[in-house]
């Protein structure tokens, strides 16, 4: 198998960590297109709790892949030189964002609409990007070939967005809120966007494989399985998105023509599970890639 | 800074092994642990004429090398913590155990597969040059142990005449990392990238 | 360095210890006895206490290379070795190779013997069932066989096996012999494993002894160099050694080299060295080719064959000797089996193309000074005897034997100091028999005689062997041809009566003995060797031990000793009681006396080695300057193509089917030789001198395998016709028996051929289909020996491979 199971803590961090950043775009679509109501605001807050768990457990999982998690602070020592130093940057900072958002809706602190609320989510949106992107960027090496492509940071770009769609549902559906019609095309659509995008990275990839050898072979050979586990991942995907898009309800609104839609919490949580699945999948392959470029 | 750097007289090796043994011994290395490789590189093919008589366009080469302590290291350059730092004196890269989180990344991008983690002892580990013995005024013990004079250790200023810088196969272009091991290539050797000869030693160095 | 050694506290030794064999048990150790076999460690008493021990190296690779322990306390921190003196490209560094430099971790092996050990009652030799017993039960068991079996059988029953394991220093196993002679003697072997056919069928019937081998250190500039199955950069791998003064030679004069084998040595690797690929023992037969086109072509030196030597052509033939009997009527086919020797006949047998043979022939004429040499791998074949002697031939056609800058066409030459070893005194028994004998002189005893099977001094034997004593080697179930057979006699304990394997290692070897005794390494204790016959420099090592002996193991002249008081011959042995420390000391004086020039025993307990230059000197043999004057120690004075000698033992000598004697060196295949491939025996299987081991000294040594592994070389398109992958197990099988061992798929080897690392330690059952899992070559090799030497013909072997499923 050339799958890089020694990398599981790694897949498990690059899976988890940007899904939970990216389920901030949803809930920023939900707070600016939804306009939900004080409680249903209170709700989302409390279910905020499911990103900040993801957040965590990607971090956590990331400290096991160390010899020694003990000198961990020493890591920002390297910022601006080392991509992994920048990925991590990022990523604290992102999630220090994130927990004071979320403490300060908790704590009630936020309005249900616009103001501060607005402004944070914003930054969180447009912040997860920025993590996604500085996540794939520190695989870009140029001794190890077969990472050293823009597709390594797209594929990991689309799968932040397939992940953080179904776990955005999730806190919806979760804090049974009532969101507008176009949510339901919205999210599904989020999570379709980043399934594309991610399999563009993927293939990219693949695409770039056959002109890559070393000493021990040539990159194509790594993993056999490799078709096999991207259709693994488009299947895991595209079950994943149709989840999404049929969890939602439409049903008429109290008193008024426009309808709205009502997430099923059941189906949204299996869409995660689906999610995480084909994402982990498509890492582990990404991991099993590694090659060095003579040895 | 006064750069180190190591040369080897591929023309004189017989890929006895002998460097690595001493070095696995003197570093007191785990099973499985090494600094240094030695690679066995062969190429060609076997032909049979109308008479039965066999000729070949064979030929087979080793490669002894450890850490290139780069003037570029790919590990230096990766590291997020900066254990993982070049001499300021000697320019040799070693790891400073009091940062390393262990985090792989420098073996990971280090083309000359040197650095690796020792989980058990919580750190990176990687030849260093024999520093303390440098330090003494002797020689790595690889290069002491050379029983064909092949390996030599010096400033680089007193190597780079003797040989060019590393570009045979296994070992990647120089422009990477821009290695600090000068090459005597031997009459067989053949360029970094070349995919028409195969390690012969696998089990030995994988 | 230390001449005091740290005396190792008694409450801890025992304590530790304790612990180390409750580890070998819990690690399933063969002998099945608690603490019997394990490592040493974890004895460190004093971290802080720093300090060097000179020692030295010293297997049977022929040399010995000195190293440098550095202690902590009772620990070893790690191993360096020379570093003195001139370490430039050409300057004298005893440095050691790998198997030195690993020797941390053999030390601390596994499988170190702990304690003497008995076979179980009840139980058969090759059980491996073995029980712990106190030194002085083991040593009153000894002395009480020797003397039943003496009185019993004679001292004839009585044989001291060579010692292949601590080879080159002062004491060897010659302690079992100054013992053994004070008490009627014991029968004693001629010959050798090594280079039996060269040394005894070969060099005595061509020169009269090995004469006029030079060292490459001779070489002249430019010069080239013909080398057949000599490996010197795979065997004498020293930093002092032949294979890097041939490195030097080839860099600093340039001289080019050719090496004609079947597989790709060291020497033809990074060396920029040409490689002629040639089938394993047909070498006889390329130099047949090359004869037939020298003398067509009138390329022979004529002068030097009709001064010296005797039965090149019809004119020089010895009296007595046959018309068509000389050489030139075998090669032009009027004599012998009236086959022309074209160099499209060699072509046929030695898979070497016609057109090479031929350039070759003339490169050889050409080319004045040139040096013909040969290893032990061309001689080591059932065949030897004809191949060791031809090679010598093709040397003495172009005159290049006893000059300036040549060599004999035997192995190359060395020197050094001529160091003397423990005095054994005088062996009242003169029998002799031919060492790779022994199973059959076990088995057979008064059936074998001076005809059938070389017996020496006596026309045949009063007894087979009753008292076996192996000590320092893996003889029984390793390093003898046919281990299946072999161990099938030692089973039968009506043969052998009593066996003693004394040794440092728990090898296969001690599984069919019936005391096992745990020795000291050659670190361990008190040696002294000079820089042995693969290391052509004049040096002397004197080793101390390393720490304080651990568990019960003791060295050998110190056991003997307590055998000696047992036997009342103690005073004598001892000399009044001497150690193994007194002897260095006695023995180095003595060197003193002839070498004043070396420093005192006293100076030697401080610097460890001693070393000086060694001048290299453009001889000529006397025997070229004038060879009236000065004959050789042949029969006939000259140098013999024809040797008289064999002719006669052709009238008079009974041999196995098959074999036959020719007093000419021709191309005679030899049993299971390169013609014996059929449809069940595919391919030719011999084997190489790993740089991993020595014979199979340090085959467990766990450190040398991650760098070295033992891997057994097969071609490519040989590995694809049967599935076979590299790095991967396959199974050899011959008539004999049949091992598993990983593959080296590599095209440095021809195809058709697949070589064995000889060394790796046996391991099978004692019954069942004995499948050898250690990878042993001796578990394929028949018991066939040379013709003339009657010894080791192990390298001639047919048979199949295939791919272990699973």
């Amino acid at each position: 198998m050339g799958v890089g199971m020694e990398h599981a803590p790694l897949a498990i961090f690059t899976t988890l960590a940007p899904m939970a950043a990216a389920s901030f775009v949803v809930l920023a679509y939900v707070f600016l297109a939804g306009k939900p109501s004080a409680e249903e605001a209170k709700r989302l807050d409390k279910w905020t709790a499911l990103p900040a768990v993801f957040m965590a457990l990607g971090m956590i999982a990331s400290f096991f892949h160390l010899a020694n998690p003990m000198n961990a602070l020493f890591v920002f020592s390297g910022v601006g030189s080392s991509p992994l130093s920048n990925e991590l940057l990022v990523t604290v900072v992102f999630a220090v964002v994130a927990l004071v958002y979320w403490i300060l809706g908790l704590a009630g602190k936020l309005p249900a609409t616009g103001g501060a609320r607005t402004v944070l989510l914003l930054v969180l949106a447009v912040g997860s990007v920025l993590q996604a992107l500085f996540c794939g960027l520190a695989y870009l090496m140029d001794t190890i070939p077969t990472w050293n492509n823009p597709a390594t940071v797209v594929q990991q770009l689309g799968c932040a967005w397939l992940g953080g769609a179904a776990l955005g549902a999730l806190v919806c559906a979760a804090a049974k809120v009532e969101l507008p019609k176009s949510s339901k095309l919205f999210i599904a659509g989020f999570g379709a966007l980043g399934l594309v995008v991610a399999l563009v990275g993927v293939a990219l990839q693949s695409a770039g494989l056959e002109s890559i050898a070393n000493i021990w072979g040539t990159a194509a050979a790594l993993e056999p399985q490799l078709g096999m586990l991207i259709a693994l991942f488009a299947l895991c995907g595209v079950a994943a998105c149709a989840l999404l898009f049929f969890a939602g309800a439409a049903k008429p609104q109290n008193g008024g023509a426009a309808a709205v839609v009502s997430m099923s919490s059941g189906v949204a949580l299996v869409a995660v599970i689906v999610a995480v699945a084909g994402i982990l999948i498509i890492r582990f392959a990404f991991y099993g890639l590694f090659m060095g470029i003579a040895i | 800074m006064t750069q180190y750097g190591f040369y080897f007289d591929a023309t004189r090796c017989t890929g006895c092994k002998t460097c690595e043994a001493a070095c696995r011994d003197y570093h007191q290395l785990k099973s499985g642990q090494t600094y240094r490789h030695v690679y066995e590189l062969e190429g060609g093919n076997w032909s049979q004429d109308a008479n039965g008589c066999w000729t070949t366009d064979g030929y087979t080469y080793y490669t002894s090398f450890s850490c290139q302590h780069c003037s570029d290291p790919a590990c230096t350059h990766v590291c997020p913590t900066g254990a993982m730092h070049k001499d300021a004196e000697t320019g040799l890269v070693d790891v400073d155990d009091a940062r390393c989180i262990g985090c792989g990344y420098c073996a990971l991008a280090c083309p000359y597969d040197n650095p690796k983690v020792d989980r058990e002892a919580g750190h990176s580990t990687k030849c260093n040059g024999c520093a303390e013995r440098v330090a003494e005024g002797k020689q790595p013990i690889c290069v002491e142990a050379c029983s064909m004079r092949a390996l030599e250790f010096a400033p680089v200023d007193q190597l780079s005449g003797k040989g060019a810088q590393a570009k045979v196969a296994p070992l990647p272009e120089p422009s990477l990392t821009n290695p600090n091991l000068f090459i005597k290539e031997c009459h067989v050797s053949q360029p970094s990238g070349s995919t028409s000869c195969r390690v012969a030693n696998e089990s030995e160095v994988r | 360095m230390a001449e005091e050694f740290v005396t190792m506290d008694r409450r801890s030794f025992v304590k530790t210890a304790g612990a180390a064999g409750a580890l070998a048990v819990a690690g399933g150790v063969t002998a099945g006895a608690v603490g019997a076999v394990g490592a040493t460690t974890a004895m460190a008493e004093d971290a802080s206490d720093e300090r060097v021990v000179w020692t030295h190296c010293h297997v049977n690779c022929g040399g010995a290379c000195v190293l440098q322990m550095h202690m902590k306390g009772n620990e070893i921190a790690y191993v360096e070795s020379d570093n003195t003196g001139d370490s430039s490209f050409g300057g004298f560094q005893a440095r050691a190779c790998l198997r030195g430099r690993s020797i941390k971790s053999w030390l601390q092996g596994e499988d170190r013997l702990n304690y003497p050990m008995r076979r179980v009652a009840g139980t058969k030799r090759g059980d491996g069932q073995y029980e712990r017993i106190s030194w002085d039960e083991a040593l009153d068991t000894i002395a009480s066989e020797f003397t039943r079996i003496r009185e019993t059988y004679g001292n004839e029953a009585i044989f001291i096996q060579e010692c292949s394991g601590v080879e080159q220093n002062l004491m060897m196993n010659n302690p079992f012999f100054r013992l053994f002679n004070l008490l009627g003697g014991e029968i004693t072997r001629y010959g050798s494993y090594s280079s039996a056919a060269i040394s005894f069928g070969a060099l005595p019937y061509t020169y009269g002894k090995n004469w006029a081998a030079r060292s490459f250190k001779t070489l002249a500039p430019g010069e080239l160099v013909v080398l057949f199955g000599d490996a010197p950069n795979d065997t004498r791998m020293a930093g002092d050694g032949a294979g890097y003064d041939l490195n030097v030679a080839r860099e600093q004069k340039g001289c080019r080299i050719i090496t004609i084998d079947y597989r790709r040595s060291e020497l033809a690797t990074n060396q920029d060295v040409e490689w002629i690929p040639i089938l394993p023992g047909t070498d006889a037969a390329l130099v047949a080719g090359i004869a037939h086109e020298l003398i067509t072509k009138d390329l022979v030196d004529h002068e030097f064959l009709d001064t010296y030597c005797v039965g090149f052509d019809e004119a020089t033939l010895p009296e007595g000797a046959p018309a068509n009997s000389s050489y030139t009527a075998y090669i032009m086919g009027t004599g012998y089996d009236m086959v022309e020797k074209t160099p499209a006949w060699a072509a046929s047998i030695t898979r070497v193309p016609e057109e090479r043979i031929i350039q070759l022939a003339h490169e050889i004429a050409e080319a004045k000074p040139c040096f013909i040499a040969q290893g032990w791998g061309p001689q080591r074949h059932t065949n030897g005897d004809y191949a060791a002697r031809s090679i010598m031939l093709l040397a003495q056609m172009v005159g290049q034997v006893g000059k300036p800058h040549t060599n004999s066409g035997a192995r190359e030459g060395n020197s050094g100091f001529d160091f003397p070893s423990l005095p054994t005194g005088d062996n009242p028994v003169e029998t002799k028999f031919p060492q790779y004998l022994w199973p059959e002189v076990i088995k057979y005893g008064s059936q074998l005689t001076a005809e059938n099977a070389g017996i020496r001094n006596k026309p045949a034997l009063e007894t087979g062997i009753k008292f076996l004593v192996n000590y320092g080697n893996n003889m029984m179930a390793n390093q003898n041809g046919d281990i299946n057979y072999t161990t099938e006699i030692l089973r039968d304990e009506s043969l052998c009566e009593f066996i003693l394997q004394y040794d440092v290692n728990w090898t296969d070897s001690c599984n069919w003995a019936d005391i096992v005794l745990p020795d000291l390494t050659p670190q361990e204790t008190w040696t002294l060797s000079a820089a042995g016959e693969t290391n052509d420099v004049r040096g002397l090592w004197l080793g101390q031990p390393i720490y304080d002996a651990p568990y019960e193991r003791r060295e050998v002249y110190e056991v003997c000793g307590e055998l000696a008081k047992r036997l009342g011959v103690y005073e004598e042995y001892s000399e009044g009681g001497l150690t193994r420390r007194d002897w260095c000391e006695k023995l180095w004086n003595q060197l003193r006396e002839d070498e004043p020039q070396i420093p005192t025993f006293e100076e030697m307990l401080v610097q460890g080695i001693y070393k000086e230059d060694m001048p290299v000197e453009e001889v000529t043999e006397d025997f070229i300057l004038d060879p009236v004057a000065n004959p050789l120690g042949t029969a006939t004075g000259k140098i013999q193509v024809y040797a008289p000698e064999l002719a006669e033992f052709a009238e008079t000598w009974e041999l196995p089917e098959g074999d036959v004697i020719y007093p000419i060196p021709v191309y005679f295949p030899g049993h299971d030789g390169a013609d014996s491939t059929d449809e069940a025996h595919p391919l030719i299987i011999t084997a190489f001198h790993t740089k991993a081991t020595t014979h199979s000294s340090y085959a467990n040594n766990k450190a040398i395998q991650e760098v070295a592994k033992f891997q057994a070389w097969i071609n490519p398109m040989d590995a694809e016709a049967r599935g076979i992958e590299d790095g991967q197990p396959m199974r050899l099988t011959t008539d004999q028996g049949s091992i598993i061992m990983n593959a080296k798929v590599t095209n440095r080897i021809m195809p058709g051929v697949v070589t064995v690392p000889q060394g790796a330690w046996h391991k099978a059952a004692a019954e069942g289909d004995r499948t050898d899992e250690g990878g042993c070559i001796n578990t394929l090799c028949s018991r066939h020996p040379n013709v003339i030497s009657k010894g080791t013909g192990q390298h001639s072997c047919v048979g199949q491979a295939e791919k272990v499923e699973g």
